[in-house]
């Protein structure tokens, strides 16, 4: 399964960034083969619909869920359109919500 | 025919209420003046005005907007990728979906589908109003609906329809700010007061405002509300800065603010006093 976490700093010991369309990048983990990677999040430099760009990115790479602190509702319809599920999780690290949802 | 402008940057800093003073001065003088309310998000002259409501519109504002028509849609991502109001979104499987209150009637996704399966409607977005209030005085209003983001579009409306006016005086209020609204409200005067307070935000929005007049080249002086009720150098400063004049300045008065809270500023004596005002040029 492929979770998507956005992080405003890309290390494991940050805690994930208070909300989805305006981070800067998204870790992206895939629980199958437990590779990490970073993807710069193409909805900071939106004047607007930043949460409809970032969630429709994530859209487009096929994530199946994303962990966020807050999300506004933009993203969170785009999200939803797209099929993805939200979990809202506030002040873990990036490594803690992995470890939380590897098992 | 001369236009001038009434803006100011900050809100409720009595831009309308120095653009009815002007326009009492001006009838009172014996010009015919039209006021435009070009606060489209809330007018609210014809409150000031003593009218109830703003009565029947004349004029439904309409803008361009796509529909997509998914029978000819073959999913190939393209409008999604060129909108820049990020306004389309998709399902998993690809199908575009317009989040309506994000489009800004641009235009790009009707003209580059490649399979042509956006097709180009309308859209109504607001309502011009107009009203005769005195034998020399009218009132034009603007008015956006309820949540649109987008609402320069009916100032654009406005700025078209009076096009064909015929007045002495021409006196734009425009909705506080800096924005698209505003600047559509500016474009082509022929001359704009910036109304401020001497409270320091009223200084930083001034600044905000004269930045933007500048930028339109639009000859403008300040005119200072309150200006008893607070530091006047902090408003010189900035005079001083973009080279312009404090031209006109209301005190502090109870008895405006009364006449202004029950509609009545039209009723009340010796109003056109109350501003003063350097050079009346659009006399």
């Amino acid at each position: 399964m492929k979770y998507s976490i956005p992080m405003d700093e890309k290390r494991k010991t940050s805690v994930i960034a208070p909300i989805l369309g305006r981070a800067k990048y998204f870790a992206i983990y895939d629980t199958d083969t437990k590779d990490l990677s970073y993807l710069d999040n193409p909805g900071v430099k939106q004047a607007k619909g930043a949460g409809n760009l970032a969630a429709q990115t994530l859209v487009e790479l096929g994530i199946d869920k994303v962990v966020t602190a807050h999300i506004g509702p933009n993203a969170q319809n785009a999200l939803e359109t797209g099929e993805i599920k939200i979990v809202k999780e506030n002040g873990l690290t990036l490594e803690e919500v992995i470890e939380k949802y590897s098992k | 025919m001369r236009t001038i402008a009434v803006t100011g940057g900050k809100g409720g800093t009595g831009k309308s209420t120095v653009a009815l003073l002007l326009t009492i001065k001006a009838i009172n003088k014996g010009l015919s003046v039209v006021v435009v309310d070009a606060d489209v998000e809330c007018p609210n002259d014809y409150i000031l005005l003593n009218k109830t409501s703003l009565g029947s519109s004349i004029l439904e504002v309409k803008v361009p907007y796509p529909k997509i028509d998914l029978k000819k849609c073959n999913r190939c991502g393209e409008c999604v990728k060129l909108c820049r109001a990020n306004a389309i979104i998709t399902k998993k499987e690809g199908t575009p979906i317009l989040q309506e209150d994000l489009c800004s009637s641009c235009g790009v996704c009707w003209n580059i589908c490649p399979q042509n399966a956006i097709n180009k409607t309308e859209k109504i977005v607001g309502d011009i109003y107009k009203q005769k209030i005195s034998k020399n005085l009218t009132l034009i209003t603007g008015q956006s609906y309820v949540g649109l983001r987008e609402t320069s579009s009916v100032v654009s409306s406005l700025r078209e329809y009076i096009k064909n006016i015929s007045c002495d005086l021409l006196i734009i209020d425009t909705a506080a700010g800096s924005h698209c609204t505003v600047m559509r409200a500016l474009e082509n005067v022929d001359y704009a007061y910036a109304v401020t307070e001497p409270t320091p935000l009223g200084k930083h929005d001034l600044r905000v405002i004269l930045r933007v007049l500048k930028e339109l080249e639009i000859p403008s002086g300040i005119i200072l509300n309150q200006y008893d009720n607070g530091d006047q150098k902090l408003i010189l400063e900035i005079a001083k800065e973009f080279g312009i004049d404090i031209e006109g300045k209301v005190p502090y008065s109870k008895e405006l603010a009364q006449y202004y809270s029950s509609g009545q500023l039209l009723d009340m004596k010796n109003i056109s006093n109350i501003l003063e005002i350097d050079k009346e040029f659009w006399l």
